[in-house]
């Protein structure tokens, strides 16, 4: 009830003031992920992993961090972060052949995960033989264990997510300079 | 004065700046001071055969029934028990063909890989080893005659930055042959 009273002596300066602190976290955030974005040409600097097809080197709930040179070209034995037509999740795996057509300049790619027996035509779509350089978001350059844990909670619990959020939000508005 | 949750609040970005601060200190010297080149892998080709069409149905490629595929007999060599360090989890191995045809330049096929995550194991030979995954040209018949074979390696640290740059041993050159059984 002291967070009630606070919010009660608060003049309507402050409490603007607030909010605009708020909103100046939440697009810093948003910034400093499109600038590492930017800087490394891909869409999604950071991916959690979010199945076991790649142990032991990555496990589910692992941050990946990514880039993607518009020059250089994917060699063999990158991992990749790539995007199947028609499906929202990207999978990460590993590269396992490369053809670079002369004609097109094209690289046409076959994937596989470490500890999926086969490679990855059946995940692809039908018919689909090869993974296009255009379909990479990026390729694995750090690693952090465990911590994208987090993100994966908070999919999995909406409660959860509402909750911290809610909380955070009420930290940062009753929270005086 | 301070309420608890504030004080939660206190501990708790502390311990987060420290841990990043940790995880990026970690990551430089580790990546800095890992003897990557320390290690040797060979690979030799002591057989190579091709044959049309593939040993097992291969349901995703409808070309399979009349594509060339090689097999090949290696034997592998490896000692990479130097590349372990504090903050190794696993180093990846791979044997790759390379070769070069009119309409594609850059033909890269990974034959056979292994995990390697402990330095017990990472030293071992094997003698007339099978190719673990299919050999097959972007087309159906190989549009060349050679190819190089070589060996590369990654390490994935515990926490930190995968290597960059990839380390292989001198290649070698081998034929493929004409189709020699149907």
């Amino acid at each position: 009830m002291e967070a009630l009273k606070t919010l009660k002596n608060m003049s309507i300066r402050q409490m603007l003031l607030q909010s605009l602190n708020f909103l100046l976290v939440l697009s810093s955030a948003f910034m400093f992920w499109k600038g590492l974005g930017l800087y490394h040409n891909t869409e999604s600097p950071i991916v959690v992993v979010l199945s076991g097809s790649m142990e032991p080197a990555f496990y589910k709930g692992d941050i990946l961090f990514l880039s993607n040179p518009k020059q250089v070209p994917i060699e063999i034995g990158d991992i990749t972060v790539f995007k199947v037509e028609g499906r929202d999740i990207p999978i990460v795996h590993r590269v396992i052949r490369v053809h670079r057509e002369a004609e097109t300049n094209k690289q046409y790619l076959l994937t596989k995960g470490d500890n999926n027996e086969i490679h990855d035509r059946g995940l692809y779509n039908p018919g689909q033989m090869w993974v296009d350089k255009d379909d990479v978001v990026g390729r694995v350059k750090g690693y952090v264990p465990y911590v994208g844990m987090v993100t994966i909670l908070l999919n999995e619990y909406p409660q959860v997510k509402f909750a911290v959020l809610g909380l955070m939000g009420i930290m940062i508005i009753l929270s005086k300079e | 004065m301070y309420n608890q949750l504030q004080r939660l609040n206190g501990v708790a970005t502390f311990a987060l700046t420290v841990a990043f601060c940790l995880f990026v200190a970690i990551s430089y010297v580790s990546d800095y001071t890992r003897p990557v080149d320390q290690g040797t892998a060979q690979v030799t080709v002591r057989g190579i055969k091709v044959q049309r069409g593939p040993t097992f149905p291969d349901a995703y490629d409808p070309k399979s029934r009349q594509s060339h595929y090689a097999r090949l007999a290696m034997d592998i060599e490896v000692d990479l028990t130097r590349l372990f360090d504090w903050n190794t989890k696993q180093v990846f191995l791979m044997a790759v063909a390379e070769y070069a045809t009119p309409t594609h330049p850059v033909n890269q096929v990974v034959l056979w890989d292994s995990i390697i995550q402990s330095p017990e194991d990472a030293e071992f030979k094997l003698k007339k080893y099978r190719n673990k995954y299919q050999f097959k040209d972007f087309t159906e018949k190989f549009g060349t005659k050679t190819a190089n074979l070589t060996v590369y390696w990654d390490v994935t640290p515990y926490v930190g930055f995968l290597q960059t740059t990839r380390l292989g041993q001198t290649s070698q050159t081998f034929t493929i042959p004409e189709v020699s059984y149907k």
